[in-house]
Formats: C-alpha cells, sequence, structure tokens
C-alpha cells in the first residue's frame, strides 16, 4: 500500500465517523421530541355519579369540595387529578 | 478520549442549565412567598445540607440512630422554613419543602459529574472519563426527571408515588364515613367499616407534600389495640423494569415502603411481635412516572386494588376482624 492510499483510506474512514456521529445526533434530537401531557382535574358526584372533567387549576386537590351537583345538589368533591397524553397534531 | 470528554461538557451545560432553573425556580417561590432575610443565602444552606450516616460497624441501635439523625433533618428544614416564611401556609410550605429536595438532588447531580469530569481530566484517566461518558444518558434522564418534579410540586399536582395514599383516602371515604384523627406527625388514621370488617386506613396528612411516618402510625396503632390485628395491608408505588406495564397492579408479602430504614423496620418488627401476616399490594411505575403528575393509567389502578384489598379481606379474614391497610407515599395533591 502507497502512503497516499494509506492517507485516503484514513480521510474515508474518518469520513465515515462523522457521517455516524451527525446521524446519532439527529436521532437524539428526535428522541428529544417527547410526548407531551395535559394534567386534568375529574369531579364526581359521589350520590348521583355525576362526573365533569375539566383542565387543572392551581389549588385544586384530590377530595377539595367543588360546587353543587348540577343533578343531585349535593357538594361534589374533586375525585382525580391525573395526566393525559396530548396527541400529537 | 477528547470525544468523550467533548461529550460529557455538552451534556454536563444541560444538567447545569437544569439545576439552575431548578433553583430559580426555588427563589421565585422564596420570594413569592414573603422572605425574611436573603433568600440565595437561606437557599445555599439547605442546597448542600448534608447528613453523616450512623456507624453501621455497630449495628446496636443502628435504626433508631438513623431514626433520631433524619428527624433532626426534617425538624431542623421545617423550623428553617417556618421561620423566614411565617405567613406561608402549612401545606404550602411542605410542598417548598420538597421542592428544596428536588433541586438539592439536581445540584448534587451537576456537581458529582463536574467533579468526576475535572478529576478524570487531571488524572488523564480514561476508564473514568469512559465510565462517565456511558453513564451519562441516565444521569442526564435522572436530572431531567428531578426538574420535572419541581413543577409538580410548585403546582401542588398529585405524583405517581402518590397512588398509596389515594387508594388510602379513596378507602376513608367510601360507604360509612370514616372517623378520622391524626395519629403521629404528619400521619391520618381513619376507622372505616369494610366487608363487616373495621378497617384502621393510615396515610400521610395532604394535600402537602410529606410521606409522613407509616411505621410509626403503624406500631402506635397496633399497640392501642393490644395487637389484636388480624392483616396489615401495604400499598405502594413499586418501580416497574423496563418493558413492564405503568400501572399494573401485583400482590407480595413483606413491608412495602420505600423508606432508608426506620419506618420499614418499625412495621417489621410490630408484626412479628404481634404475630401479624403482612400483605403488599404494589403499583407498577417507572422513576420518572413516580416523581412527576400522576398519569391517568396509574390513578386507574386505584379501582384495582381496592378491588384485591376486598378480595383479600374476603379470602384471608373473617367478619368482625381488625384490618390495618397503609397507603404509602408522597400525598401531595391528595387530601384524606
Amino acid at each position: 500500500m502507497q502512503f497516499s492510499e494509506f492517507y485516503t483510506l484514513l480521510l474515508l474512514m474518518l469520513l465515515l465517523f462523522l457521517i455516524t456521529s451527525l446521524i446519532r445526533t439527529i436521532i437524539e434530537r428526535r428522541k428529544a421530541k417527547k410526548e407531551q401531557y395535559k394534567t386534568r382535574t375529574l369531579i364526581k358526584c359521589s350520590k348521583c355519579g355525576y362526573t365533569e372533567e375539566r383542565d387543572f387549576q392551581v389549588g385544586d386537590y384530590v377530595l377539595k369540595p367543588e360546587k353543587e351537583c348540577p343533578k343531585c345538589k349535593t357538594i361534589i368533591r374533586i375525585h382525580r387529578i391525573y395526566d393525559v397524553k396530548v396527541p400529537k397534531k | 478520549m477528547m470525544l468523550w470528554i467533548r461529550n460529557i461538557k455538552i451534556r454536563l451545560v444541560r444538567i447545569e442549565r437544569l439545576a439552575k432553573d431548578a433553583r430559580k425556580k426555588v427563589l421565585d417561590l422564596l420570594k413569592k412567598g414573603g422572605i425574611k432575610g436573603d433568600p440565595e443565602k437561606f437557599l445555599n444552606t439547605y442546597l448542600q445540607f448534608f447528613i453523616i450516616d450512623p456507624v453501621k460497624d455497630e449495628p446496636t441501635n443502628l435504626m433508631r440512630r438513623l431514626e433520631h439523625l433524619l428527624n433532626i433533618r426534617q425538624r431542623r428544614f421545617k423550623l428553617g422554613l417556618k421561620q423566614v416564611l411565617p405567613n406561608l401556609g402549612e401545606f404550602t410550605r411542605a410542598n417548598l419543602e420538597v421542592m428544596i429536595e428536588a433541586a438539592r438532588a439536581l445540584d448534587t447531580i451537576y456537581r458529582l459529574v463536574r467533579h468526576y469530569l475535572v478529576l478524570g481530566e487531571k488524572t488523564n484517566n480514561w476508564v473514568l472519563i469512559m465510565q462517565l461518558e456511558l453513564e451519562m444518558p441516565q444521569i442526564v434522564k435522572l436530572a431531567e426527571t428531578y426538574h420535572k418534579a419541581l413543577d409538580a410540586f410548585k403546582d401542588g399536582k398529585p405524583i405517581g408515588d402518590g397512588i398509596g395514599p389515594l387508594v388510602a383516602a379513596t378507602l376513608m371515604n367510601s360507604g360509612s364515613s370514616a372517623v378520622k384523627r391524626g395519629v403521629v406527625e404528619d400521619t391520618i388514621v381513619g376507622v372505616v367499616e369494610r366487608k363487616n370488617r373495621k378497617l384502621y386506613v393510615i396515610k400521610a396528612k395532604g394535600p402537602g407534600g410529606t410521606v409522613g411516618k407509616p411505621g410509626e402510625a403503624v406500631k402506635k396503632i397496633v399497640e392501642e389495640l393490644k395487637g389484636k390485628v388480624s392483616r396489615i395491608i401495604m400499598i405502594d408505588a413499586a418501580l416497574k423494569l423496563e418493558g413492564e406495564k405503568t400501572g399494573e397492579v401485583i400482590e407480595g408479602v413483606g413491608a412495602a415502603i420505600g423508606d432508608p430504614g426506620p419506618e420499614k423496620f418499625k412495621i417489621e418488627s410490630v408484626a412479628m411481635e404481634h404475630n401479624i401476616p403482612l400483605d403488599s399490594i404494589i403499583i407498577k411505575e417507572s422513576l420518572e412516572e413516580a416523581l412527576t403528575p400522576m398519569r391517568k393509567e396509574i390513578s386507574d389502578a386505584v379501582e384495582k386494588v381496592i378491588e384485591k384489598i376486598d378480595k383479600a379481606l374476603e379470602e384471608r379474614t373473617k367478619e368482625g376482624d381488625v384490618v390495618i391497610v397503609v397507603g404509602v407515599g408522597n400525598t401531595i395533591g391528595i387530601a384524606q
């Protein structure tokens, strides 16, 4: 193998390494775009089973008395607070 | 080695950004709460606050010594916050306490990674640098998890780890109304009738961010009842293995609690002393899911857990028996 051929081979290897590094970076960046979540609050009447779901508001907590039930007029409480996946557009 | 160092430095910058942002969020809250004195100085004191492990070569009273140190640390934290923020509500203060813990974890991760990087460079130790480079994706993920947890703590949202207290709160408020009282510091017990059995349901006092003292509470209740307890059922979130389904409910035996030791030790000891069978129900989730707002799949597990409790009551206890149910975990965003 001639000296110039050795250098060509070395340069090719370097180029290959750079391309694979670039692909790896692109893949990692794509992975970084993670799923988005939204916090929802579920209000449920323990007496008649009426439910209502809305966005979470600061100050919400599970079992917090919310309002009067539109069906049976008892005080309804927050039943659950959870994160749901936001569908990708 | 130079490429590895470059990669570590890029990721270290990301961790540093997360740690600085966490610090800023805590400082903003301290200022908003009307802190007395310099908030920077206050936060610096608690960010690098340490606890020295008790001597393990001499195991006598090891758990009691560890508990003593943990209690001192907790009281010091609480008192410190109360002194500088006297007008802030009890629950907001508890949430701020967990926020400081998360910011402290991020700061520790940043300082540790920087330490090993600088040490590897100084000593030209390529093995150390290579190990760090290979571990970096997991370390960054951990840092991101703590950073995400901060937002949940700030807004007081229930987190995945709160599934135990959520089951306990549901039990306390289902069927016959429970008689609730504080049993030990930051811990509540509710007595409720279910399937003709008397249930003592224990959980941390919410909706502030705290885990309470479930071990101490179980010990106190068993002693109050003079050991006449048919069963202890513990409910906790547990780390799932990669590939496992989030929110899966499984059963086992033993004390399901991930504390540093004292609480678990108390439950095991009191159960053994009075020969009380100890059942566990765990809900599988990842570390990220445990520290961030509770996912719907985890929240949906409540009904499945209650079904398992009912089955355990019917199959393993008799009518009229007394059973203790413990919901273990951080009760942030969950009342009782």
